[in-house]
C-alpha cells in the first residue's frame, strides 16, 4: 500500500494520440488529497483529454493512472471512484432533478429512504432545495450546473473532475460560481481537478495550476508561483500579460550574468544557477507590465539597482482603473514595452514621440527558456548600435 | 401598381392551383368515384356506400389485408431491431475504420432499382434453397425498410452521444448496458417508433419486390389490388384505394408527430 502522505492520484508518463495527432506527450503529475488542482491551457492543449483519461472515457497509449496507489488504467468509468461534472452538464432530460441527482445511488442500490435524505442534502449543498420535482429542461444554465454538481458530489467520490463547468455561463454568474465552488471544495475536502482555458478562473480557485501547452505540462505550481516565476514564455504570456524579449548571455561570472537585451542594452543580473546560462546562448525573458515604472523626466530617481531604459512614448491608453503605456525602448521597428500603471500622472494624454524612461527592478526580470545560440551574422544591430 | 401586383399574384396562384390539381386531382377523382353507384367508372350515376360495404365482405380481400398487416408488423419489428443495433454501433464508435462504407452500405437498398432487388433476392433464395414463404418475404421487406429505420434512429443516437449522456451515466457507476437501458433507450424511443412506422408503411405498400418473391398462396394487399385490376378499374378498387390512402396518411402523421424534437414539445 501507499504511504499515508503519498499522492491521491498519479498520472505516470501518459501519452495519447488520435490518429496522427499526438495530444499528450508523457504527462506525469501527482495530485494531492484535498487540493484544488486546475489544468489550464488553450483549446487543443490536451487538458480535457487528460481529464477524460482519468475518468476512464479514453485509454492512454502508454502510461498509468494510479488512484490511492491502485492502478486504475484499465478500469471502465463505472468502476472508478471519480465523478465528472461535464461541460454541457449532460443532465438526463427525461428525469426530474431528484432522479438526476439520485441516479448514482440508485445504480448502487442504496435504500430509497437513504437516497431521499442524501438527495435533499446534496441539493441544499448547491442551494437548490425545493427543486426536487423540477424538470431539468426548464432550468437556467446556472441551475443546471448546480444539479450536475449535486449529481456528481452525492456519491462522495475520491476525486471530482470538472470539465470547464462554467464555460456556458455569463460572466457575472461565472464569478459567483467560482467563489461558491471554491468554498464548497474547502468545506467538503474533496479533491477537485478542474479544467479551464480561463487564466483568471484558474488563479481565483486553484491551490495549484498545471499549465498545459501542446500536450505537455509546461509548469506546475501555486498560482502566485506561476505568475511570479514563470518558467517559459508560454506560461508568462498565457497567465497575465507579459513583455517577452530576448537576451544574449555575454558572460557569466560568480552568479552574475552580463546580458544584452534585444541586442541593444547591456545589463547585469544576479541568478541562482549561473551554470544554466552559458555565454553565447540567447534566452527569452519576461517583464510584467505592472512592474514597469514610466518616467517622463530623466532626473526622477530610479529605485536602487533598477534598470533604466530610455524610450519613446508610442501610445498612452487610459482605461479608467489603470493606464496602458506603450513605449519603444529599442528604437523604431523594435519591440514595444507595455507598462500598466494606476498612477494619476498617466491620465492626461501625452503626445506620441515624447521621451520617456522605463525603470525595471532587476528582480522583476524573469529569465525564461533558451531559444538558440548567438551567431555574429544574425545580428547586424550589434555593430550599428553604439 | 396595385393592378399589376394583383395580376402577378393571380398568375402565381393559378400556377400553384394547377400544380396542386396535377398532384391531387387523380386522388380526388378516385375518391369521388368510390361513391359512384355504377359498375363502370365513366359517368356519375348517384351516391352509394355499397362499394365500401362490399370491401368488408370480400373474404379474399380481408385475407390479403391480414397478410399485409402481419407482414408489415414483422418486417417493421425486424428492421427496427437491426436499425437500432446498426445505429448504436455508428454512434458509439464514431471513428472506426471503414465507417463511411459501413454507413453508405445501409442506404444501398434505398437507391437500388426494386426490380434488381426483387430478382436478386429471388435468385438468392432459390440458390440457397430458402423456401419462398412468409418468413423469407418478411426478411426481404425488412431489408427494404432498414434504411428508413436507420436514418431515423441514427440521427437521434448521434445527438444523444454528443450530449454525453451515456458517459455521464457510466461516470456515475452505470455499466454500458445500464446506461443504454436507462438513458439511451428511453430517449431514443420516439425515434425508434417513428422509424418503425415508416418501415411499416414501406412494407405495407411494397409491390415489386413482393411480386417477385412471394410464393404461392401469399397474397398481400398490393398484389390483390393488382390482380383485381386485370378486370378493369371498378369502384370497389377505388374504395379500397381510399382506405389504403387513409391508413398511409395516418401512419405518416404519426411519424411526423414522433420525429419532432422532444425539446420543442
Amino acid at each position: 500500500m501507499q504511504p499515508p502522505d503519498g499522492p491521491l492520484l498519479s498520472i505516470e508518463g501518459v501519452t495519447k494520440s488520435f490518429g496522427d495527432t499526438t495530444v499528450l506527450r508523457e504527462i506525469s503529475l501527482d495530485i494531492r488529497k484535498g487540493e484544488f488542482l486546475t489544468f489550464l491551457g488553450p483549446s487543443g492543449c490536451g487538458k480535457t483529454t487528460t481529464l477524460r483519461i482519468i475518468a476512464g472515457f479514453e485509454a492512454p497509449d502508454c502510461g498509468r493512472i494510479l488512484l490511492e496507489g491502485q492502478d486504475i488504467t484499465g478500469l471502465p468509468p463505472y468502476r472508478r471512484d471519480v465523478h465528472t461534472v461535464f461541460q454541457h452538464y449532460a443532465l438526463f432530460p427525461h428525469y426530474t432533478v431528484f432522479n438526476n441527482v439520485a441516479f448514482g445511488l440508485r445504480i448502487r442500490r442504496v435504500p430509497e429512504a437513504e437516497i431521499g435524505k442524501r438527495v435533499r442534502e446534496a441539493l441544499s449543498l448547491v442551494k437548490l432545495s425545493g427543486f426536487e420535482e423540477r424538470q431539468t429542461t426548464q432550468m437556467s444554465g446556472g441551475q443546471m450546473q448546480r444539479v450536475a454538481l449535486a449529481r456528481a458530489l452525492i456519491g462522495r467520490p475520491a476525486v471530482l473532475l470538472l470539465d470547464e463547468p462554467l464555460g456556458a455561463l455569463d460572466l457575472k454568474l461565472r464569478k459567483e460560481m467560482q467563489l461558491e465552488l471554491k468554498t464548497l471544495q474547502r468545506r467538503l475536502g474533496i479533491t477537485f481537478v478542474y479544467v479551464t482555458h480561463d487564466q483568471e478562473e484558474a488563479m481565483t480557485m486553484s491551490d495549484r495550476i498545471a499549465v498545459f501547452n501542446k500536450g505537455v505540462i509546461e509548469q506546475l505550481g501555486a498560482p502566485a508561483q506561476i505568475y511570479e516565476r514563470p518558467k517559459t514564455s508560454f506560461v508568462a504570456d498565457f497567465i497575465g500579460a507579459a513583455n517577452v524579449f530576448s537576451a544574449r548571455v555575454l558572460d557569466a561570472q560568480g552568479g552574475r550574468l552580463r546580458l544584452r537585451l534585444e541586442e541593444r542594452v547591456e545589463f547585469e543580473l544576479l541568478v541562482e544557477e549561473p551554470s544554466a546560462y552559458p555565454a553565447g546562448t540567447i534566452f527569452k525573458l519576461a517583464i510584467r507590465p505592472e512592474r514597469v515604472t514610466v518616467r517622463y523626466r530623466e532626473d526622477e530617481p530610479a529605485a536602487p539597482g533598477a534598470l533604466r531604459l530610455p524610450a519613446v512614448l508610442a501610445e498612452n491608453v487610459y482605461l479608467g482603473n489603470a493606464s496602458q503605456i506603450y513605449l519603444q525602448p529599442f528604437g523604431e521597428g523594435g519591440k514595444t514595452l507595455l507598462a500598466v500603471s494606476m498612477d494619476s500622472q498617466h491620465r492626461a494624454p501625452r503626445a506620441a514621440g515624447s521621451p520617456a524612461w522605463a525603470d525595471i527592478r532587476l528582480e522583476d526580470i524573469l529569465m525564461l527558456e533558451p531559444v538558440g545560440q548567438w551567431t555574429n551574422a544574425a545580428t547586424p544591430a550589434e555593430t550599428s548600435f553604439a | 401598381m396595385i393592378g399589376r401586383r394583383v395580376s402577378r399574384f393571380s398568375a402565381l396562384s393559378t400556377y400553384v392551383a394547377a400544380l396542386y390539381a396535377f398532384l391531387y386531382l387523380p386522388l380526388a377523382v378516385m375518391f369521388v368515384f368510390s361513391f359512384n353507384d355504377a359498375r363502370r367508372n365513366v359517368v356519375w350515376k348517384g351516391f352509394t356506400l355499397s362499394w365500401y360495404g362490399r370491401l368488408f365482405h370480400d373474404a379474399e380481400l380481408i385475407g390479403a389485408l391480414g397478410t399485409s398487416l402481419r407482414l408489415a408488423l414483422t418486417a417493421a419489428a425486424i428492421a427496427s431491431v437491426l436499425g437500432l443495433l446498426a445505429s448504436y454501433a455508428m454512434a458509439r464508435h464514431p471513428a472506426f475504420k471503414g465507417r463511411q462504407t459501413y454507413n453508405a452500405l445501409f442506404s444501398v437498398p434505398l437507391m437500388m432499382p426494386e426490380v434488381v432487388m426483387g430478382v436478386s433476392l429471388l435468385a438468392f433464395f432459390v440458390r440457397v434453397r430458402i423456401p419462398l414463404d412468409f418468413g423469407s418475404l418478411a426478411c426481404a421487406h425488412a431489408l427494404i425498410a432498414l434504411p428508413y429505420t436507420i436514418s431515423s434512429i441514427r440521427a437521434r443516437l448521434l445527438s444523444l452521444r454528443d450530449s454525453r449522456l451515456e458517459d455521464a451515466a457510466m461516470d456515475l457507476g452505470a455499466t454500458e448496458w445500464q446506461a443504454f437501458r436507462k438513458i439511451t433507450l428511453p430517449l431514443a424511443w420516439p425515434a425508434i417508433f417513428s422509424g418503425a412506422l415508416l418501415a411499416f408503411t414501406v412494407s405495407f405498400e411494397d409491390f415489386v419486390t413482393t411480386f417477385f418473391i412471394a410464393g404461392i398462396g401469399i397474397v398481400t394487399m398490393p398484389i390483390k389490388v393488382y390482380s383485381m385490376m386485370k378486370f378493369g378499374v371498378t369502384p370497389e378498387i377505388n374504395a379500397l384505394a381510399c382506405c389504403l390512402l387513409a391508413l398511409t396518411m395516418l401512419l405518416l402523421a404519426g411519424n411526423r408527430l414522433l420525429s419532432r424534437d422532444p425539446a420543442a414539445r
